[in-house]
């Protein structure tokens, strides 16, 4: 990955679901649109003391059963995350999550600054 | 001629109790240093966090050519993490408050959300057929 990012979180799962499961979670939309983005009042669920961002998100690309990538924009900003899946060898998925704020994009109604003479 | 330098460092002040006000709301400095992804991009603002300085004095102590530096900069200040001022012929960069907020916005914002996401994600596989 060339492109650069302000921040990024990365975070690590076991899940006891196997790989092919967990891809399909990961990827098919409706699955997706299940615990990722989780349209308010649907579930019959509201959830009231989360105020958690409105995301929309897109799918940039995807390597089958190992690695598939989406970008997320919120409110103020554009990020990139990225679930990366392998076979924990007792049956189940470890579940890895990178998630990249996106370098600038919040800022990109507002006219760059003058870049300084080196 | 005094009177602007202590000016600057009462304003020094001022940017760093608001920077660590900031970095204690949610986090420890380190987390947030750790979380800017580039090594030396995170150096150069870690010693910018110490006070406004012009790319040589930034410079010092850095294997960095200018242009590197300058590019390093660069990034930083698209990124809104720092900004710049001309002082006659000298350029002071320092950390933008404003900038550094944001990203802990951010951080916080998503440190909260992927726990709950996943315990989710965790559910919905117990749904799932095979």
């Amino acid at each position: 990955m060339t492109h650069k990012t302000d921040a990024s979180i990365k975070l690590t799962y076991e899940l006891d679901a196997a790989p092919s499961k967990v891809w399909r979670a990961l990827t098919l939309p409706e699955y997706v649109s299940r615990w990722l983005k989780r349209p308010t009042g649907k579930s019959g669920v509201p959830e009231e003391n989360t105020p958690e961002p409105s995301i929309e998100i897109h799918l940039i690309s995807a390597d089958p059963h190992t690695r598939v990538r989406y970008s997320m924009k919120d409110n103020d900003a554009v990020s990139y995350v990225t679930f990366q899946i392998g076979a924990n060898g007792r049956g189940g998925t470890t579940f890895s999550i990178v998630h990249e704020l996106a370098m600038s994009v919040a800022n990109n109604n507002r006219p760059q600054p003058r870049r300084a003479a080196a | 001629m005094d009177l602007p330098s202590v000016m600057l460092a009462n304003r020094n002040l001022q940017l760093a109790n608001h920077i660590s006000l900031c970095l204690c709301v949610c986090m420890s400095e380190t987390e947030f240093f750790k979380a800017l992804a580039d090594p030396t991009r995170r150096a150069v603002f870690e010693r910018l966090a110490d006070g406004e300085m012009n790319a040589t004095d930034l410079r010092q102590g850095f294997a960095l050519s200018q242009p590197a530096m300058s590019q390093h900069l660069a990034v930083l200040r698209t990124a809104g993490l720092i900004a710049e001022q001309k002082h006659g012929r000298n350029v002071l960069y320092r950390i933008n408050p404003d900038g550094v907020a944001r990203i802990h916005r951010w951080l916080s914002r998503y440190n909260a959300f992927w726990p709950g996401r996943v315990d989710d994600l965790k559910q919905l596989l117990k749904e799932m057929d095979q």
